[in-house]
């Protein structure tokens, strides 16, 4: 009996196309290995345009959720916001005082920062971002350069520029898991080394005998007045003679629509 | 199919969580075969996303995942029918 034998040539043509696709691949890596900008440079204008109208797609929808409610669940929540801006009015005059006096200081002593602030809309973060980074919708053109110093708020101290491109950046957070930033510990002088846990947490280890308490605040070596982190939690084993103080910044990263960016930071 | 996860790895890399990435890049490498798109999924995420502090230092995390994921895909589909 005479079998036909089966044809290879299929299966060779399979093995051809892949070991092609292997070094197309590997070529690719090469690339991003060796130009590490150029990829992104390609991308970052194309994601933007999503990315900016994802923001007013769901801009527009939040605001026809809001023509919707009902006016009576307006009004109790126009109350509650009445009594919330009340009680905070105090505290809030007192602070701004407080700030104008330390920039008088400052400007006295010829300290003052001489930077301005540029608002950009936060395009993507934290969890869409693996890696506790922003793309926010300024970049070179605005006059952003990598390493100047972004903020919530005006005051809440987030992370710095890593990379520049025409019409955006990208920011990348102080909370960057295992990234280490100096900080300052509430009013003292005191100076440790905190480490990034992602979604703006921190980790700091301190000996024991340092007094730290749960709401301390947590500043970064920076002459601009600022808050970096508060204190959440201090955990102490008897049998260690360092405290880890675990802390957070004062912002949700989820719901970041716009941060400050401080140009000229980057030089002090 | 192809299409259809190609498409989907591009709109959840730019809108949806990284865990939903991660998640659909498994799913596309088990139902396409020789998905090999999905590395450049990984290194456009890379790009698009990393700082050079990266996770840990590590900036290549997705291109690593998308790779490992490919080839457990490729070792899995072989030994395996459905």
């Amino acid at each position: 009996m005479t079998y036909l034998r089966r044809s290879n040539v299929q299966a060779k043509k399979n093995r051809n196309l892949s070991i092609l696709v292997i070094m197309g691949v590997v070529l690719l890596f090469a690339v991003h290995v060796a130009f590490p900008n150029f990829y992104a440079g390609l991308i970052s204008p194309i994601a933007s345009i999503a990315w900016k109208s994802e923001s007013s797609v769901l801009g527009g929808f939040s605001r026809l959720g809001s023509l919707v409610r009902s006016k009576y669940a307006l009004l109790i929540e126009n109350g509650r916001l009445e009594r919330e801006i009340e009680s905070r009015d105090t505290g809030a005059l007192l602070l701004e005082s407080l700030r104008r006096e330390n920039e008088e200081l400052k400007a006295l002593l010829g300290r003052e920062h001489s930077g301005k602030d540029v608002l950009g809309l936060v395009l993507s973060r934290p969890p869409l971002t693996f890696y506790d980074t922003l793309i926010i919708d300024i970049g070179s053109s605005d006059g952003i350069v990598a390493g100047d110093k972004v903020y919530a708020g005006g005051t809440v101290l987030l992370g710095d520029v890593s990379e520049v491109f025409g019409a955006t950046a990208r920011v990348s957070l102080f909370s960057t898991p295992g990234r280490i930033v100096p900080v300052v510990f509430g009013s003292s002088t005191v100076q440790a080394q905190a480490t990034g846990r992602g979604g703006g947490n921190f980790e700091a280890r301190l000996p024991v005998d340092i007094e730290i308490r749960k709401g301390d605040s947590i500043t970064f070596p920076h002459i601009r007045s600022h808050v970096f982190g508060i204190v959440e939690e201090i955990i102490v084993d008897s049998t260690d003679s360092l405290q880890t103080i675990l802390f957070k910044a004062p912002v949700n990263m989820h719901e970041l629509r716009f941060v400050e960016v401080e140009t000229g930071s980057s030089q002090r | 199919m192809r299409i259809f996860f190609n498409i989907l790895l591009v709109v959840s890399a730019l809108f949806f969580p990284w865990w939903a990435t991660g998640v659909f890049m498994i799913a596309a490498c088990s139902f396409v075969p020789r998905f090999y798109e999905v590395v450049i999924y990984g290194i456009a995420i890379d790009a698009l996303y990393s700082s050079s502090y990266g996770f840990h230092g590590f900036s290549w995390v997705w291109s690593a995942y998308a790779s490992a994921v490919l080839l457990a895909a490729h070792f899995l589909r072989s030994r395996l029918s459905w």
